[in-house]
């Protein structure tokens, strides 16, 4: 097999790919420890986590709304709202969190969703909708309706968009 | 007094027992407290039967409707509003409180056409009640319901500017009619009316039949009959915590009949639960996609005040006896800023971008009747697995629809049309109308809406329910909700619904 400069090791292409399945291995082992540790312990901080960084890929901060997601409390009121449905439903929303963290590394791009920079997870983000696999672009249509409903209910955001709210 | 035997009493979580089973009886058990159930209660009450009813979902009143979307939505509608067909492409909305969906409707009063009805007779086998019972029926109930056209004086700008719009181009557009009564426009139609104006079934048949008698156990849901030798003996479920679809009871119901009419999703799944094998149940489900278009204008349009849909753009639907209802017709609507989001175009800056000129939004829906396409199956206790599939000609029908809504808003001035899609696509001239072209229906690729779905348990020649409203090989069980119709009944199929359940109360009263 030809010799290809990858990476400047000098690795063949199987070696580059078998160090990139391992690599993506220990990184999918190492997230699953540690979401599943934090749920034994009681504290889904790894899923607010991953939640904050998802809803603000998704209405990042900036323009005429500036504030973010996560500044207005919003995955805190998603999770809050996801523990009083059913358990199937409750796994269903793990999973597909679970999922955004992880698939960067089986794309082999060497980091998880969280460990990337505020700009690339909302690049990253958005190639979903436009994905050719439909379970991620069924995970692109949850997560977005769940944050912009949750966004959008916020006084400090009809202000900005000229909503007045009830009449009541 | 006996436990629970108040009459006239709506019943919640705070009645009942936590431990053991509660044991209920009466002459008449109806399920669920929609168009369907409401009127078969108010008629079957006012004939003197002792009737107990029960709703899944909460019980509200008209003062409890406090207009926050992020409150009602998920109190008023079954999960939450996301219950998504298994392709993702379409959210299958249906009210779960008293009252049922008439409490979250946008309260259009459309009736069966007559051509639909033939086109039954011809290729259905249907021998159910006929076209002028149903005439006479729904005549009695819209009577009570109030139903009258909106004037066009009254129309909101974004009604106002599909209207004329679409007149200008030399297309038939009309008012709806509805059942709203001295509305004051706050345009929370969909978050149930505080004021009282709208006339659903909460504030009309509800009230008939808690005035005559009625017990209703709110937050009750059925989960499936026991039944022996073609007869339902009792009816089994669970109590429902207040605020989390937690159980926290357990209830069995004696009756002399049963009727079931939990809609078109929920009444085949409990029956299903039951154990009850008969060909046809949950098959042939009609979901009549509705697609929501945004349209952006340069002036103010405050499209979420007002009556949120009161015009129509009827040029495209066909109405036939050989095909019964098909085409298209475009409606307009809005909700408020949560809702409206949900079903926004892309994510990021320019999505936000978009949402910050909400102010500037015009918004319709376009209705696609139909065919039978999918089915409805189990999924988990309570929880129902919706299979749908496109077809080609309805693929065709829903991009000429597209093009067609596209077209009115550009004649109106609109800078931008945008489509719920994935990706979004977006129109600013009507050059780029070939981008509708590339939008696919494979999963989630499409953000639609069901609001009417229909025809689970037909009552057609071989289909599962009889003429006579009783389910094949019952003597006492009856369905009467849109689970029945063979194919698309209407376009808004509140009327039909309600037609059916009358003369299913009055054959029922004479049967007793």
């Amino acid at each position: 097999m030809r010799k290809r400069d990858f990476l400047k090791l000098n690795l063949t292409r199987r070696e580059a790919l078998t160090l990139g399945i391992v690599a993506a291995g220990y990184s999918l082992f190492t997230s699953v420890v540690r979401v599943r540790a934090s749920e034994k312990a009681g504290t889904p901080a790894t899923m607010t986590t991953i939640l904050k960084y998802a809803a603000d890929a998704l209405l990042p901060p900036g323009g005429s709304l500036p504030q973010a997601p996560s500044q207005l409390g919003v995955p805190e009121e998603i999770l809050q709202f996801v523990s009083k449905q059913p358990p199937s439903v409750q796994k269903d929303f793990r999973s597909a969190l679970m999922a955004l963290e992880v698939m960067p590394i089986l794309e082999l791009r060497f980091k998880r969703f969280t460990s990337m920079s505020p700009q690339e997870r909302v690049q990253y983000f958005a190639s979903w909708e436009k994905s050719r696999w439909g379970l991620k672009r069924k995970i692109f249509v949850a997560l977005k309706s769940a944050v912009t409903f949750a966004y959008f209910s916020h006084p400090e955001v009809w202000e900005k968009i000229g909503y007045e709210g009830p009449l009541i | 007094m006996k436990e629970h035997s108040e009459k006239g009493k709506i019943y919640g979580p705070g009645d009942y027992s936590r431990k053991g089973t509660t044991y209920l009886s009466a002459d008449v058990c109806v399920v669920g407290t929609g168009s369907a159930g409401a009127v078969v209660a108010a008629v079957l009450a006012s004939a003197g039967v002792d009737v107990l009813v029960l709703e899944e979902g909460p019980y509200y009143a008209s003062e409890d409707f406090n207009q926050l979307e992020h409150l009602m939505i998920p109190a008023l509608y079954r999960e939450s509003a996301n219950q998504m067909e298994e392709c993702f492409n379409i959210s299958v909305m249906q009210g779960r409180c008293v009252g049922g969906s008439p409490v979250v409707n946008m309260a259009d009063c459309v009736m069966t056409p007559r051509p639909v009805h033939e086109h039954w007779i011809r290729y259905f086998g249907y021998a159910g009640p006929s076209y002028c019972e149903l005439s006479k029926a729904n005549e009695i109930n819209t009577r009570r319901m109030n139903v009258n056209k909106i004037p066009e004086e009254e129309l909101n700008e974004n009604n106002r500017l599909l209207l004329e719009s679409a007149r200008s181009l030399g297309l038939s557009a009309r008012t709806f009619e509805n059942n709203r009564v001295n509305c004051v426009g706050c345009g929370y139609c969909l978050i149930g009316c505080h004021y009282r104006a709208k006339q659903s079934t909460l504030v009309t048949f509800v009230e008939d039949a808690l005035k005559d008698g009625v017990r209703l156990f709110s937050r009750a849901r059925a989960e499936r009959f026991v039944w022996t030798k073609g007869r339902a003996r009792v009816l089994e479920g669970v109590f429902l915590e207040k605020d989390s679809d937690v159980p926290m009871g357990r209830f069995e119901i004696r009756a002399h009949e049963f009727v079931l009419a939990a809609g078109a999703i929920h009444s085949p799944l409990v029956l299903m639960q039951s154990g009850i094998q008969i060909e046809g149940i949950g098959d042939n489900l009609s979901l009549q996609p509705q697609m929501p278009v945004m349209a952006l204008f340069e002036k103010e349009i405050v499209a979420y005040r007002g009556i949120p849909q009161a015009a129509v753009v009827d040029a495209f639907e066909e109405i036939d006896d050989e095909k019964g209802l098909s085409g298209f017709r475009i409606e307009g609507i809005m909700a408020g800023p949560a809702m409206s989001s949900s079903f926004g175009p892309g994510s990021g800056l320019e999505f936000k971008q978009l949402m910050t000129r909400f102010r500037h939004i015009a918004a319709a829906l376009i209705l696609f009747p139909d065919r039978p396409s999918g089915y409805v199956r189990v999924k988990e206790r309570g929880r129902a697995l919706i299979k749908y599939r496109f077809s080609d000609e309805l693929a065709r029908t829903i991009r000429k629809g597209l093009k067609e809504a596209a077209r009115i808003y550009l004649h109106a001035g609109a800078r931008l049309v945008a489509f719920p899609t994935l990706p979004g696509v977006t129109v600013k001239s009507l050059n780029d109308l070939h981008r509708i072209d590339s939008i696919s229906f494979t999963p989630a690729h499409v953000r639609m809406i069901s609001a009417h779905p229909q025809g689970t348990l037909r009552m057609s020649e071989r289909g599962p329910v009889r003429p006579d409203f009783r389910l094949r090989g019952f003597e006492n069980l009856y369905v009467c909700d849109s689970s029945i119709f063979p194919t698309t009944s209407s376009s808004h199929i509140m009327l039909p619904v309600m037609a059916y359940a009358r003369v299913a109360a009055d054959r029922l009263i004479q049967a007793l």
